[in-house]
């Protein structure tokens, strides 16, 4: 009876069992959220229930959508999803009904409407300075970059260094006289596009070219730029430092007085209890003395203004001119492309200087309206990477519009987080506006899996379709070509009437809309709009004549500006192969030929060699020798790290046995995801973060405030699970995306976890007065370790005292690695691991030989993310509390990364190799921070070499091109590392030796070792077929 | 005979483009069925559809008596159906004989928590491992079974691929193009061992070629000729033979139109 029941169920197509559940979900929700009671009620109290319920109210909401979405199609389906936005609100906002309704409470929302519109522009201008050159890359190069953001704080740097240079540049010490200066801004904004782009086309030769020439896969680039960007990033943090800076072109620009001043409306809605007050109010304020008024800075409408003007000239070079067509034509096929003449590595550097310049140029103008510091690169690189994915990667157009729409996102959940946060007793809420452009990206391919992409590519299939046909018809000028001439015109008119003697503008108001009217006026001659027939090209409102001039001189322009282009990178074509080919020489000069003695001598060593492991370190048992020796070799420099007392030393050696063991196992986390199954996880620290905040919260003794009173040991496996949980459920909506969407995505959520333990007052715990972070939770055997047992190991170890704790938990955290090593081996050897090697591979075959890829990628996820949260676990017991910091990708996603290819992909011994070098290298810094200031310590000569040098840097070598404020602003009076600068020092090696061990051997230290299983029925399997000389062509004739 | 694939009026459209338009076909246990047509007819876009890759702008397909328009790719293979593809697609970092580990259906161990039961103890998995090195054998490829199949040369890429296929024992096989680049008599090597699995196993095969002579030559039941999307015509070799000119006149000038 029950069985056939769940046939029928099963029977029933995909999209309707979703959309039941999802409406189950949506009612349960609902309920409890209005009345308190509903499934998710067992157990949980408190704020977590209504948290959840939103939760799953929410959630039920998308997924319905979604079901609906898949079910329509044609007609209906476009309007579905033009739909989705409204549909989305309305979800939200009847989630906040129902909220405040069932806590007898109220929220008053306020949109502030000019204030909204304005931010929202401003945002997208930020985030699209950005995307614009991440969409270019991934355009012409095809790759996800991820030192974009880096491109842009450089580009604000140069524009802080040139206003550091008071010889030329006074702009710091005018007076206000009332005068905007427009001098210095103008020369900071050429020279940081110019400066920039050149930084990009260097980087762009120096890495991503010779993965071009190896034919690296688009994955490879995007963890080379991921280096890229550490080193970028540690560079600027070793020559500016950690203070916020603001780029001040004039004193002026700072004046209240320099804003445009506009009227308003407010918008407000009232959730929850309602007396005497609608639903939503409409309220305009006038400009006259009304505190609601809205004043626009001059440096905001700047950016906005930069921003999209430098972006819009952007594509009219990629839509009208030769370049741009050769562009296309490199982004399409370039092999193609190249047999038809085009230099193919000239247009790669061209995009590469276009991108950089352009988000250089960006990053000048938002440093006038924000201060800025190094650390600011991710948090804008991460909704930029949103606003790219959501308007199709590739498409500079369609970021435009992601950009407006993400920027509006960001802008509006702002009034949205403060009326809901206020009542809810969350004053803090504002700050997840920060990340509310990834949330909505999570959303959005929550309803469409195939992100935003698919839709609009569909949806312009059928409009060019539609218009092909009406196209036969009629000619004539399209409507949008009248707007845009009509607008050019009413801009005209206002502007001469400023010539009246009563009628007067400001300054910049007459500048704007005389730019604006220029624009709009050209946009309308040039602008390819579709849907004109030939004919209807030339506009009866104005000369032809005056258009086919201009067009004839704009031909003229671009024709030179490229010519001089190509000018400049043959020159530095030139130089950069004599610089390959001088050190091509160096290297063959350097290489010594061989004495026959020592070829001889070494000859039967290699012989037995060969036999012991026929195939070197990709063997079974060439790999576990080669990990012995990379292993001993390790423990024996780890051993001699310096240390004063015994005591001390056992520190040392526990220390670095736990936190080996820590990223030993968040290395095979990421070793699970990205090695074997090929997902590529930049979001290790979401899935740490979880595990650990999880231990943590439940771990802190009941008599503290927010505290759970778990077990440590409970609260680990209630972690482990919390993680692998969140590892599955991921799969669904994200496992069949492209391989970026997913780091980014992940990325993304290590962010959000961060904002969180921000934000949430339910992530604090521990201390009284602490308003974020958890403390003085349980650790594990605490009381039996102090009360006995360490004085015992102490005893044993001679060292005179107690052991300390870290010894515990050092002996913990290997047995923990050991463990799901072994695990992971078997597993991994089963039929299962195959199969993941196989969706690496390729999981389109893999499907079609029978493998559920989205259930598998799930139960990897899941695996994985398991092991992170072990290991996040480990590590918050290691390091005694919980900060919002600890979510920082730069202290953990990062530096695993970097194990994971260091050690060798795909092969969990490399992990643990790769692992204890990230460890080691961590520690000998810290010991030359330490012997800084003491003369007898080890390492303190290369500590005060590596000053020396730096300081020797900054003033002598770079000074002249700087200034001597600039070193002063930064420094002070002596130019210092200090342990931060050791820090960075650190960072940017890590970063370098991702890009050089990327660069030089693709595999590792210890690469994968392929499954070889012999024939049980013995024969003459086992022989490698080079060895055998039956040849292999590698590379073979397989296209 | 039964019927093992019956395809009902299939069309898909990609945008505006109908690259398959009310096509039918029905294939029995037990038959060679040759499919062929000019570049860009369908051919591929057919087995796409047929194997769950694409989802059918209209139409029906039926897998055993399945319908299978509603099923991933995965479950139509479980059904019985293997398919490959016009370009090889192996698991390049993988050894040949991995790459044959990877499609034999029901394993055990196919999920972690029975992959901790260190499975490769089993019986089944030897005899797993012991037929794929028959399979080896027989494509005479075995001296290759330890190599990453990205080291392999084009030809030997292909015979890996229907081992491959053959490993998951499938009750209907749509083989895309299995001779392309292969060889004149590795080519005629390759269509022999199929016609004796075909009659050893009684199992269908359904294979699209180019070359027309080719196909004429190797002695297959049936042939079915496309065109834009649709049958031009059905019957045995001999019977594509007799209006072979016709046919032959149609090909050519299409050539000639695309060159």
């Amino acid at each position: 009876m029950l069985e056939e029941q769940w046939q029928k169920w099963q029977a029933l197509p995909a999209t309707t069992r979703r959309g039941v559940l999802a409406t189950l979900m949506l009612l349960d929700g609902g309920i409890g959220l209005l009345y308190g009671s509903s499934l998710l009620d067992l157990g949980i109290g408190g704020d977590l229930l209504w948290l959840s319920q939103s939760v799953e109210f929410i959630i039920g909401g998308l997924l319905l959508l979604h079901a609906v979405v898949e079910r329509l199609t044609g007609n209906y389906r476009t309007a579905a999803i033009a739909a989705i936005p409204l549909v989305i609100l309305l979800v939200l906002g009847a989630c906040f009904e129902l909220l405040f309704r069932g806590r007898d409470d109220t929220a008053n929302v306020i949109f502030n409407l000019t204030s909204l519109s304005f931010t929202g522009f401003y945002w997208a201008a930020a985030y699209l300075s950005i995307a614009a050159g991440l969409t270019l890359t991934y355009k012409v190069q095809r790759f996800g970059n991820f030192a974009q953001a880096e491109m842009m704080l450089f580009g604000a740097f140069v524009a802080i260094t040139l206003m550091w240079s008071v010889p030329f540049f006074p702009g710091v010490d005018a007076v206000k006289d009332g005068e905007l200066a427009w001098e210095l801004l103008i020369w900071a904004c050429v020279a940081a596009f110019f400066l920039t782009g050149l930084l990009g086309v260097l980087i762009d030769r120096l890495v991503y070219r010779r993965f071009r020439d190896k034919h690296a896969i688009p994955q490879v680039m995007m963890i080379a730029s991921l280096g890229v960007s550490m080193v970028l990033r540690a560079l600027l943090y070793l020559r500016y430092g950690a203070p916020m800076r603001l780029f001040v072109p004039d004193r002026d620009w700072r004046l209240v007085t320099s804003s445009f001043q506009f009227d308003t409306a407010l918008l407000k809605f009232h959730f929850g209890l309602r007396e005497q007050v609608p639903f939503y109010e409409w309220v305009t304020v006038k400009t006259n003395g009304d505190p609601y008024l809205y004043a626009l800075v001059y440096s905001k409408a700047l950016l906005i203004l930069g921003v999209f003007g430098a972006v819009l000239l952007l594509l009219l070079l990629l839509n009208r001119t030769r370049l741009g067509r050769q562009m296309r034509a490199v982004a399409d096929n370039p092999d193609l492309a190249a047999s038809s003449g085009i230099h193919v590595e000239r247009i790669h550097a061209t995009s590469a200087f276009l991108s950089a310049g352009i988000s250089g140029l960006g990053g000048v103008l938002f440093a006038m309206v924000t201060r800025v510091n190094p650390e600011v690169g991710l948090s804008i690189l991460l909704p930029s990477f949103a606003v790219v994915v959501l308007g199709t990667m590739g498409s500079v157009r369609g970021a435009v519009i992601a950009a407006i729409i993400v920027g509006f996102v960001r802008a509006s959940s702002e009034p949205v987080l403060v009326g809901i946060g206020n009542p809810l007793a969350r004053a803090s809420f504002s700050a997840f506006g920060e990340i509310m452009p990834y949330l909505f990206l999570i959303g959005v391919l929550l309803v469409m899996p195939q992100g935003l992409g698919n839709a609009l590519e569909n949806w312009t299939i059928e409009r060019h379709r539609r218009r092909a046909a009406r196209d036969k018809q009629a000619g004539g000028m399209s409507p949008m070509r009248f707007a845009f001439v009509a607008c050019g015109a009413l801009m005209l008119l206002l502007a001469l009437s400023a010539l009246y003697p009563d009628r007067s503008y400001p300054r910049p108001v007459l500048w704007l809309l005389l730019l604006g009217a220029v624009s709009l006026l050209g946009l309308a001659a040039w602008w390819p709009f579709r849907g004109e027939a030939a004919s209807g090209r030339q506009l009866s409102l104005v000369p032809i004549g005056l258009f086919d001039g201009l067009h004839a001189a704009r031909q003229g322009v671009l024709d030179a500006l490229d010519r001089a282009l190509s000018a400049v990178y043959r020159r530095a074509g030139a130089l950069s192969a004599r610089a390959t080919g001088l050190l091509a020489d160096a290297r063959s000069s350097a290489s010594v030929s061989i004495p026959d003695g020592v070829r001889d001598a070494v000859a039967e060593p290699v012989r037995r060699w060969r036999e012991f492991a026929p195939y070197g370190r990709e063997s079974e048992r060439g790999s576990w020798l080669a990990f012995a020796v990379m292993l001993l070799l390790l423990a024996w420099i780890g051993w001699s790290l310096p240390s004063v007392t015994a005591f001390s030393k056992s520190m040392q050696v526990a220390r670095l046995v736990v936190l080996v063991s820590i990223f030993g196992l968040m290395a095979l986390s990421l070793n699970l995801h990205t090695g074997i199954t090929g997902m590529t996880n930049f979001g290790v620290i979401f899935f740490v973060g979880l595990g650990g905040v999880t231990v943590a919260l439940l771990s802190v003794p009941d008599d503290r405030p927010g505290g759970h009173g778990w077990s440590p040991f409970a609260a680990l496996l209630f972690g482990v699970i919390i993680a692998a949980t969140a590892g599955y459920l991921l799969a669904y909506p994200t496992a069949r995306l492209r391989m970026d969407y997913f780091a980014i995505v992940t990325i993304s959520l290590g962010e959000v976890l961060r904002v969180s333990l921000l934000a949430e007052p339910m992530l604090a715990a521990g201390t009284p007065t602490s308003a974020v972070g958890i403390s003085n939770y349980d650790l594990p055997l605490e009381g039996w370790w102090e009360g006995g047992a360490s004085a015992t190991v102490g005893g044993w170890l001679g060292l005179g005292e107690p052991a300390a704790y870290h010894l515990l938990l050092a002996a913990l955290a290997l047995v923990a690695l050991l463990l799901v090593w072994l695990l992971l081996e078997v597993v991994l050897r089963a039929p299962w691991g195959r199969v993941l090697r196989a969706i690496r591979e390729d999981e389109e075959v893999a499907k079609h030989h029978g493998h559920d890829v989205l259930r598998n990628k799930a139960y990897s996820l899941a695996l994985g993310a398991g092991i992170a949260g072990l290991a996040g676990g480990l590590w918050v017991w290691l390091n005694g509390a919980v900060f919002p910091e600890f979510i920082s990708p730069v202290k953990s996603t990062f530096l695993v990364w970097a194990a994971f290819i260091v050690g060798g992909r795909a092969n969990n011994r490399g992990m643990i190799i790769g692992a204890f070098i990230i460890v080691l290298v961590d520690m000998l810094f810290n010991a030359m921070v330490a012997a800084q200031g003491d003369t007898s310590a080890d390492f303190h000569d290369e500590a005060m070499w590596m000053e020396g040098s730096f300081a020797w840097w900054v003033t002598d070598v770079m000074g002249p091109f700087t200034s001597d404020l600039s070193i002063t602003e930064v420094f002070g009076d002596s130019v210092a590392l200090g342990a931060a600068g050791f820090a960075y020092i650190k960072l940017a090696l890590v970063g370098l030796v991702i890009v050089l061990s990327l660069q030089l051997s693709a595999k590792g230290l210890l690469p994968e070792v392929p499954s070889r299983p012999e024939d049980p029925a013995g024969g003459l399997a086992g022989e490698p077929a080079g060895a055998t000389g039956s040849g292999a062509e590698p590379g073979g004739e397989a296209g | 005979m039964s019927t093992v694939l019956k395809v009902s009026n299939l069309s898909k459209e990609f945008g505006g483009l109908r690259a398959v338009d009310d096509f039918s076909l029905t294939v029995s246990a037990g038959e060679f069925v040759g499919l062929i047509g000019p570049n860009g007819c369908g051919k591929t876009t057919t087995f796409n559809c047929v194997s769950g890759l694409l989802d059918a702008t209209a139409g029906s397909v039926e897998v055993f008596g399945q319908p299978a328009g509603r099923l991933r790719p995965d479950q139509i293979q479980q059904l019985g159906l293997t398919r490959t593809f016009q370009h090889t697609r192996l698991w390049r970092e993988m050894t040949a004989i991995e790459n044959l580990l990877i499609p034999p259906r029901n394993q055990f161990g196919l999920d972690p928590l029975r992959a901790l039961l260190t499975p490769w103890r089993r019986a089944e998995e030897r005899a797993r491992v012991r037929r794929a090195y028959e399979v080896l054998d027989q494509l005479q490829i075995r001296h290759m079974a330890h190599n990453l199949t990205s080291e392999l040369s084009g030809g030997q890429s292909k015979l890996v691929d229907i081992g491959r296929a053959l490993m998951g024992e499938p009750q209907l096989l749509l083989l895309d193009e299995p001779v392309a680049g292969v060889a004149g008599p590795l080519a005629d090597k390759i269509f022999n061992d199929l016609h004796r699995i075909v009659n050893e196993t009684g199992i269908s095969v359904v294979v699209i070629e180019h070359n027309m002579d080719f196909i004429l030559r190797q002695g297959v039941d049936r042939i079915v000729v496309m065109d834009r999307g649709r049958v031009l015509m059905e019957g045995t070799p001999n019977e594509v033979k007799a209006s072979s000119e016709v046919i032959e006149a149609y090909l050519g000038g299409r050539a000639g139109g695309n060159a």
